[in-house]
């Protein structure tokens, strides 16, 4: 039989793989596949989503644990009193601590914080520790000799710590500082005082007859020039600028100078604050004021005078006299920021490519990465 | 699957499952043929594509005729298969193929011609 007549008399009877029975069931078994499909798509997107939680779960975990050793502070040394008058720039991060939590850093320093006390980590970088009591009292046992100064900040007052065990507490007006080893530096607007051990004060002082007592610049020699300074120190700064003007004694050191510029400028006279800024930074560079002097012109400059390219190059100033202290990445940003407004952007893109080498992790680095990567 | 479900009685669902399955015939037709291109397409046991009810001679001429079908592009293969070998009707042919029936029949036509030489030798 030829092919031709074969197919004549019908389909050829080529074995079947497929059976009318199969094509019966085969809704059925579509059925059932796709419920298990569906089901596991479901357990996958359980499981996924239940592993999401845990791993947040035990992010927050393990970041609620490792707050405390975020927060490592070690110190040696007071690299500088802060005073109010040109107040730390602000925080890297804020974290606050349990009222009554002993707070322990890695390096030994201790925290202890009394029943009702506010606690804030307020900036930590390899250079400073800065913390604010914002209420309450807390007893600080800081571990010396280490590269990394610690500063404790209480309303008006500041205690930067040398390496010693002291205690803070505060009250709504006025600050107690106890010193039980060591000694720190308190600081307030418009004067500051070292206090060793055993030694205690309430800061600011609330009158001249209650403030610290007398330090060397309030000797006899000098009494012609202590009303204006002790007005200065008890925060009458309108009646320190008045009392200041009329005196006629040439200031010689830099607490002198500082405490003058304080009382300009926070009597409203911030230009004439400029000349004894500028003098404690140019005459007194080794000084640890110096940077914070140029940091402060170059605020006065920026903020107050409106003079962009001065006050940049005063902030170079402030990070040159401190490149590794706590204002050196403020204080480079600020020189951005002001460098940008003067028009000199390709200068300003520089200064932020080197922050963003000095400080990869720098509170500034999103702007200085913005303003380093435009065209 | 989701065209399954669209069908409600065993006729749709064959005529889903034929369609499905013709494309799917296809491109398995002409992976194969690019395999055979470089010498590595599976070796086909011919003598087991027949029926166990077909007859000696019928299961050798189906031996001949799928030996002769892979000498056959895959589009003209599937047509001829489904007209001598699946007992479709030529508009059935064309419908699952996605041609019009021209074109149908003209595979039809190209696949058969080519068969029925090699089957016979070239004496037709």
């Amino acid at each position: 039989m030829s092919l031709e007549q074969r197919l004549r008399q019908g389909p050829l009877l080529v074995r079947s793989l497929w059976t009318e029975e199969q094509t019966a069931t085969l809704p059925d078994a579509v059925a059932q596949r796709q419920r298990r499909r569906a089901l596991r798509q479901r357990i996958a997107l359980s499981s996924s989503v239940a592993t999401v939680l845990i791993g947040s779960v035990v992010a927050l975990l393990v970041n609620s644990a490792s707050v405390p050793s975020a927060r490592q502070a070690s110190t040696s040394a007071v690299r500088q009193p802060i005073p109010m008058a040109t107040p730390v720039p602000s925080a890297e991060g804020r974290s606050v601590p349990a009222p009554g939590e002993q707070l322990t850093l890695v390096d030994g320093t201790r925290v202890t914080l009394d029943r009702g006390a506010t606690f804030d980590v307020v900036q930590q970088t390899a250079q400073a520790v800065l913390c604010d009591l914002a209420s309450g009292a807390a007893t600080v046992e800081v571990i010396p000799n280490r590269p990394r100064s610690f500063t404790l900040r209480a309303g008006e007052v500041t205690v930067a710590v040398i390496g010693t065990v002291f205690r803070v507490e505060r009250s709504a007006e006025q600050t107690q500082v106890a010193v039980e080893r060591g000694h720190v530096s308190v600081s307030w607007a418009g004067g500051s005082q070292e206090l060793r051990a055993g030694e205690r004060g309430t800061f600011p002082p609330s009158s001249a007859s209650d403030s610290v007592p007398p330090s060397d610049s309030d000797e006899p020699s000098r009494a012609g020039d202590r009303s204006w300074k002790q007005l200065a120190k008890a925060g009458d700064y309108n009646a320190a600028y008045r009392a200041f003007q009329q005196q006629s004694q040439p200031l010689q050191r830099v607490e002198e100078l500082m405490l003058a510029a304080d009382s300009a400028r926070l009597s409203g006279h911030a230009t004439e604050a400029i000349p004894h800024l500028s003098r404690v930074y140019r005459e007194f560079p080794r000084d640890v004021q110096a940077p914070l002097a140029a940091f402060t012109v170059g605020r006065i400059l920026a903020d107050q005078l409106g003079r962009p390219m001065q006050a940049a190059e005063a902030f170079r100033a402030a990070r040159a006299l401190s490149s590794s202290g706590p204002l050196a990445g403020d204080a480079m940003a600020r020189e951005v920021e002001c460098l940008v407004q003067a028009g000199n952007v390709n200068q300003a893109r520089d200064v932020a490519g080197r922050y963003l080498k000095l400080f990869p992790q720098g509170r500034h680095r999103p702007q200085m990465q913005k303003l380093a990567k435009q065209d | 699957l989701r065209g399954l479900a669209r069908r409600e009685d065993t006729g749709q669902i064959k005529r889903w499952l034929a369609t499905v399955t013709v494309r799917h015939a296809t491109a398995k037709l002409r992976e194969r043929a690019v395999w055979r291109l470089f010498d590595k397409g599976d070796a086909t046991d011919y003598a087991t594509l027949a029926d166990p009810g077909a007859s000696a001679e019928e299961r050798q001429m189906i031996e001949d005729v799928y030996r002769a079908l892979d000498t056959v592009s895959a589009k003209d293969r599937v047509a001829w298969v489904l007209r001598y070998v699946e007992g479709e009707q030529l508009e059935a042919v064309a419908e699952l193929c996605g041609c019009s029936l021209a074109t149908a029949k003209r595979r039809i036509a190209t696949a058969h011609d080519k068969i029925t030489r090699h089957v016979t030798g070239g004496r037709s």
